[in-house]
């Protein structure tokens, strides 16, 4: 009796290991041999070829206090947070006119979802030709309407920050739909019933009723959708690739016009060390909020 | 003046009719030019843009002597099911060893995993890069599979983790008690149970693989590795062909649209209950 008992609590003991091992191998290399390098090479003078040469006394940061990198913070910041509110905008628009029975409510949800399953560099290519200052459907709609003489150049010095945030609300909405969908089923129906009795108004509904219920789904979307907006690359980097001027040169497309089109690895690191510092506090933070909150 | 309940209510329905319609259009605008331009002859880009006249279906035929669209297709198919069908079979295992052992080091495994799915890919794809090169993977697929494989398999395996969950161990003692070994009634009684849940790991596994761009892009220079959405997006330039990255891109974006509509029930399921989580 005793001896299989032993055995199987032995058993117990190692198998979950025997489980994960695979993927443990796995982010030894993928995650922590590459952390462990990111750090490295951002403490001294690196390139895409040697990796680390020597040390500089931190020289790699001092990109960072440079006029020409806060510009790039400054364009991510902008793009950041008016992506980010746009998606909670209209996000939670739409949930709400999503959520109770209509006709074609099925068809209706699964177009508005679709913009999730399109990879980000399609996204671009599309609403590339779709602004298109020559040829694209808004400048021709806009013109044979009369309403413009002179078409629009969408990814100009000056609007160009404007169309990348528009298509980054394109992008991100669905994810918000999604959650704030399923959030909304715990709001009790009898509730809306007896609201609607009182003669409540559409504002009053929506702050005081359903606001409560599906604020902590609200809130750790909108962290999740911070942090995937901070890292967007595909799109920016094949609608405008920075430019012009810089204008939507996001911090994540410094990384990489560092590292492979400067050779400069080390600044690159040390970019990508901030990045990671702001993602994870960002991260803390959602964890925290989900244990606080119990959603 | 005061409405009554129902004629609010029928105001509700137009103004909720309104917005949907709206937002549709925004939603489809993009894929419903690109469909536009994708039927137009080159000439004619621009001189139609509400519907397309030319019908150029040979547009679809003509991609594929043009560009290597043959050879974009396969490489992200390659992506897509290798990432599809490595995810499954590790978040398999994963998603149950976190969901029905307590281990030490469990908590720092799962904010591991956590780290991975916040991770944004060009800060990793750096110091990857280098270390493909001295381990003699670049330019090679496993490399860039299993680049895609570590950064994309923390949401399939958290999605079968809470699958497991849902299986009640009462099953399992049951089997054992039947002469079942672990690993026999993980495969003959609860995998049976969490199919579901596997095929919606593998279509979002899926779904990774088929859009990579930046480590494709960074981790192989060779044209036979080059996946359709670096494939299409390096057409763009000053003399872009706009019909062909119209046709292309739609040739890559239907069939995620299709698959995605065939299993949006428990996709959506997955989705929200990873999101409320």
């Amino acid at each position: 009796m005793n001896k299989p008992n032993k055995r199987l609590r032995l058993g117990r003991a190692v198998e979950p290991y025997i489980y994960l091992f695979p993927t443990i191998v796995l982010f030894v290399f993928i995650l922590a041999i590459p952390l462990f390098n990111l750090v490295k090479y951002s403490l001294g003078e690196s390139n895409i070829i040697q990796g680390y040469v020597q040390w500089n006394n931190f020289e790699n940061f001092s990109y960072l206090a440079s006029k020409k990198f806060l510009g790039s913070v400054q364009v991510t910041m902008i793009y950041v947070l008016f992506g980010v509110l746009g998606v909670v905008f209209f996000g939670t628009i739409m949930a709400l006119v999503l959520d109770k029975p209509l006709k074609g409510l099925g068809v209706f949800r699964a177009i508005a979802i679709i913009p999730w399953v399109v990879p980000q560099a399609f996204a671009a290519s599309m609403w590339r030709w779709v602004v298109n200052a020559q040829f694209g459907f808004i400048n021709q709609l806009l013109a044979s309407l009369g309403l413009i003489e002179k078409n629009i150049s969408f990814l100009s010095e000056h609007t160009a920050l404007a169309t990348v945030i528009v298509v980054r609300i394109w992008q991100g909405t669905p994810f918000m739909i999604i959650s704030l969908l399923a959030a909304l089923q715990t709001v009790p129906e009898d509730i809306y019933e007896a609201a609607d009795l009182d003669g409540v108004n559409l504002w009053q509904r929506f702050f005081k009723i359903t606001l409560p219920f599906i604020r902590p789904v609200l809130l750790t979307t909108t962290l999740i959708i911070t942090a995937w907006t901070m890292q967007i690359f595909d799109t920016v980097y094949i609608m405008t690739a920075g430019g012009p001027a810089r204008k939507t040169q996001l911090v994540a497309l410094e990384v990489y016009a560092k590292a492979f089109q400067q050779s400069d690895l080390g600044t690159a690191c040390a970019i990508s060390l901030c990045i990671l510092a702001v993602i994870m506090v960002i991260s803390a933070f959602k964890t925290k909020l989900e244990g606080g909150e119990g959603a | 003046m005061s409405l009554s309940l129902t004629q609010r209510k029928r105001l509700g329905t137009i103004g909720r009719y309104i917005v949907i319609i709206f937002w549709m259009l925004f939603t489809l605008l993009p894929i419903y030019t690109a469909f536009v331009a994708s039927l137009t002859e080159y000439e004619n880009l621009g001189k139609s843009f509400l519907f397309p006249t030319d019908w150029a279906w040979h547009n679809y035929a003509d991609i594929f002597q043009r560009v290597d669209m043959t050879i974009y297709l396969r490489s992200t198919f390659i992506y897509a099911l290798s990432t599809a069908v490595i995810n499954v079979i590790l978040a398999t295992f994963t998603g149950y060893a976190l969901s029905r052992f307590r281990f030490r080091g469990k908590g720092f495994y799962s904010s591991v995993l956590l780290v991975t799915q916040v991770l944004p890919q060009v800060v990793i794809v750096v110091p990857v890069f280098l270390l493909m090169q001295q381990l003699g993977l670049y330019d090679t697929y496993p490399g860039i599979i299993i680049t895609i494989v570590a950064t994309s398999m923390a949401f399939p395996t958290l999605l079968m983790r809470s699958f497991y969950d849902s299986v009640p161990a009462a099953l399992e003692e049951a089997a054992a008690i039947d002469g079942c070994s672990r690993l026999q009634a993980l495969f003959r009684v609860i995998i049976p149970l969490a199919l579901p849940g596997i095929g919606t790991a593998f279509g979002l596994s899926f779904f990774s693989g088929w859009s990579q761009y930046l480590y494709p892009l960074i981790l192989t220079r060779d044209p036979a590795k080059t996946p359709v959405t670096v494939g299409i997006a390096r057409l763009i330039d000053n003399q872009t062909p706009w019909e062909m990255v119209m046709t292309g891109t739609l040739i890559s974006i239907i069939p995620a649209i299709l698959i995605y509509l065939l299993v949006q029930k428990s996709l959506i399921k997955g989705m929200a209950s990873g999101a409320v989580k």
